[in-house]
Formats: C-alpha cells, structure tokens, sequence
C-alpha cells in the first residue's frame, strides 16, 4: 500500500492509502506502485487518478511537484487541485476560450504566451476531469436505478 | 479629578463614545482573524513540506543552484560589482495601526538587525504604510514599497515581491536576502521574526540515498526552488496578516476593558459630585433661614 498525502497551498486534500497512483510528469504519464524507488519529478497540468481496493478516484492538478519517499510514502504538492464534483464546468469554459485567445494575441511576448499556455492546459485538464466525472455518475445513478 | 458635575458628565459620554468605536473594531478584528487564522494554518502544511522536500533534495544531490548556494559573479565570469556586497530586507507590516505593539515589534526586529550590521549594507523592500514610515524616518533606502492587503491575498501578491528579490539577487546586486515578518502563535502571542530568504540557507551535504529526478536537476530545481521562495513570501504575508488581525484584536479588547473601568470611576465621582452639590445647596438654605429667623 502507498501511503498517499496531496497537499495544496488551501488544504490537505487527500490523505489515504492506496494500491497505485498515476499522474502527469514532464515526461508523460507515469503509474507509481509499491517499492517504487525515491523519486522526484516535475507535475504538469493533468489528471491523478489512484486506485484503492476496487474503487478508483480522480481530480484534476494544474502543475507542482511529485515526491516519493522511502517506505511507500508519496507526497504530491499541487499548485492547484480539484475534484471533478468542484469544478464549475461554465467558468472553465469560459477561462479555456480566454486562454486561447489571449494565446492567439501574444504569441510575440514570450512571457505572456507562456503563461496563456498553462493556462489552457490547465483548463482543458479541469473540462476533462470535469465531463469524466459527469459520465461516471450518471453510470452510477443508472446503475442505482437498475438495482432498485 | 474634575469635581464639576457637568464636566464629568462630559467626559462620561466621551469615553462611552470611545468604548462604542473600540467595541465594534473588536468585533470586526474578531471575524477578519478568524479567516485570517484558517488562511495561515492551512497553508502551513505545504509550505512546511515544500521546504523539507528542497532542503532533503539539495542535501543528497551534488547539484548546484545559483539561488541556493550563492555563486560569485566571478564564477560565472562576471566582473565583481562595485563596492560591497549589499544586504536586502523585506519588511511586512500592515497598513493600519491600532493594533497595539504589533507593527512596533516587527519594525524594531527589523531595526535591531539593520543597526548591528551599519545601515549603509542595507536595502528594503517595505509592505504596509506602517514599515515604509518607519525606514523613510530612520533614512533607510527602500527600492520599493508596496501596500499591504488585510485579506484575501493570494499568491499573486507575492510575486512581484518575489521576482524582485530573486532578479537582484541572480545580478549580484545582493548577497543575502532576508524577510522580517510576524509569526501568529496564536491569538494572544505573536512573534516578530527573521528568516533568511536567499541563499536558500545553509543545508548540510549528506549524499545518502539515491533519488531519481525526473526530468532532470535543471528543471526540477528550477521548478521547485522558485515555487518554494515565492510560497515563503506567501506565507510570511499570510502569518503577518493572521498576526495583525488577532493584535487589534486583543488590543480593542483591553481597550473596551480600560474604557468599562474608566465609565465606573467617572460615574461614581459623578454621583459624588452630584451629593456635594446638593449637600451644599441643602446647608446653604437651611443657613439663610437661619439668619433670616434670626
């Protein structure tokens, strides 16, 4: 078991155990899983998911850093994260479109672009989180229907 | 004492006058600290832990970070700037007094550092109108002041602050930076405090254990020393505003206590007064009917 910790600059998201851990590295996707060896590593804007007993669960970060320490122990400091249920789905939409345009406007100022880019990554992340946890729920809602 | 009725009567009102306005800041310092209190304690755990993870990463890796070790400009085949080495100091205080001794003591922490070390090494960065007053009477120079919000601040307010600091620093402008800041203990103890910002303290070298840094030490550093200093400005400005809130607090507080106390004293020689004058009056009549009997 892992013992996972998420911490954001508000609060102590999660603190649990958990079987495997996947997230968003510089280097692309990566699983973490027992006895993995002391590790850290750069987050990008992306989706963490990690499973525990057979239920698995995921929200969205929008960059930070990775740490996995000795003894199973995982520490992941997240600029921002959200579950999918806390996203405002408007609000991220609207933030997606003024990312992109403002992109569209700055591509001569290094800085501005830059920062307009993780901006829309960050966005897209949130919408994608978001609509995956729309679909799950009405999976199980449905699923609760049919059992009654 | 004054033993005219009338004027303690004055003074009565004026104090009740004075306990109404110390009353209502009380109450209102008492809901800004109590958000400002959640605000600071629950940033603590990821600034705590930003920290400890630089500090184990730069302990056990032989990587070298120019905001981590200070690097001589003549290392890196600049010319040495001229004259010596200045020191700068970030001072956070509030914009607004009454709040008891609590801008007093971060200023004079400030101070006492600032005369140990001889002025002329020093620059400051000031947040609040309360430290910039302070340095501009003392005649200290300060490269920039900022105002101080009382609340929701947010990361973006340090930054500018940070990118400052770490700018002068990388061109060998500064050799230290510091932050003098409050520390909230709690509702009744804040602390004045001093923390060295830049280099990234000293950390003791003990290569044990292998860490994989993926995707490299450039950019993991890179990411997480930048991250780490601009969170501890975060952090210093949320503790002095969680500080600031809970000082006026305790201060209205006293304040409404002394104003309370001030209110019997006065009602009572009041009430004397009143008796005197009546007693007075009263032998004054009884003595003209006196004469006149007579």
């Amino acid at each position: 078991m892992l013992k996972l910790k998420i911490i954001t600059p508000e609060r102590i998201m999660i603190e649990a155990e958990a079987e495997s851990l996947s997230l968003p590295t510089d280097l692309g996707e990566i699983t973490i899983l027992e006895n993995h060896i002391p590790l850290v590593a750069n987050l990008r804007a992306g989706e963490i998911k990690f499973k525990k007993e057979n239920s698995e669960e995921f929200f969205v970060v929008s960059g930070g850093v990775l740490e996995v320490k000795p003894g199973n122990e995982v520490v992941v400091l997240a600029d921002t994260a959200e579950f999918g249920h806390e996203i405002d789905v408007q609000r991220a939409e609207e933030a997606r479109e003024r990312a992109r345009k403002l992109m569209s406007e700055s591509y001569k100022d290094e800085k501005t672009y830059a920062e307009s880019t993780a901006l829309l990554e960050k966005n897209l992340a949130r919408l994608k989180v978001a609509k995956k946890h729309r679909t799950r729920t009405h999976k199980n809602l449905e699923s609760g229907s049919l059992n009654e | 004492m004054a033993t005219n009725p009338r004027e303690i009567r004055r003074r009565i009102k004026s104090v009740k006058n004075i306990a109404q306005i110390t009353k209502a800041m009380e109450l209102t310092s008492a809901a800004k600290m109590r958000k400002a209190q959640a605000v600071a304690i629950s940033s603590r755990a990821y600034s705590i832990q930003t920290g400890e993870l630089l500090r184990r990463l730069v302990g056990r890796t032989s990587y070298k970070h120019q905001l981590i070790e200070r690097v001589l400009p003549e290392d890196k085949g600049y010319p040495r700037p001229e004259g010596n080495p200045r020191i700068l100091v970030i001072l956070i205080t509030s914009d607004r007094g009454l709040a008891g001794a609590f801008n007093s003591n971060v200023i004079n922490k400030a101070l006492s550092m600032l005369r140990d070390e001889g002025k002329e090494k020093f620059d400051l960065i000031t947040v609040g109108k309360k430290g910039a007053d302070a340095a501009r009477r003392f005649g200290y120079s300060v490269i920039a002041a900022y105002s101080a919000k009382d609340k929701n601040v947010s990361i973006n307010d340090a930054r500018p602050i940070t990118e400052l600091a770490v700018a002068d620093f990388l061109n060998f402008k500064y050799e230290k930076v510091f932050v003098v800041f409050s520390d909230f203990v709690s509702t009744l103890v804040q602390k004045a405090n001093i923390i060295q910002l830049l280099p990234f303290a000293d950390i003791p070298k003990n290569g044990n254990g292998e860490v994989l840094i993926e995707p490299g030490p450039d950019d993991v550093f890179e990411n997480l020393v930048r991250k780490t200093i601009e969170f501890t400005v975060y952090q210093t400005l949320v503790e002095t505003i969680a500080s600031e809130h809970s000082a006026r607090m305790v201060a209205m507080r006293n304040a409404n206590e002394a104003a309370g106390e001030l209110i019997e004293n006065l009602t009572l020689s009041y009430n004397q007064a009143r008796q005197a004058g009546i007693t007075r009056e009263l032998s004054e009549i009884s003595a003209a009917k006196l004469a006149m009997e007579n």
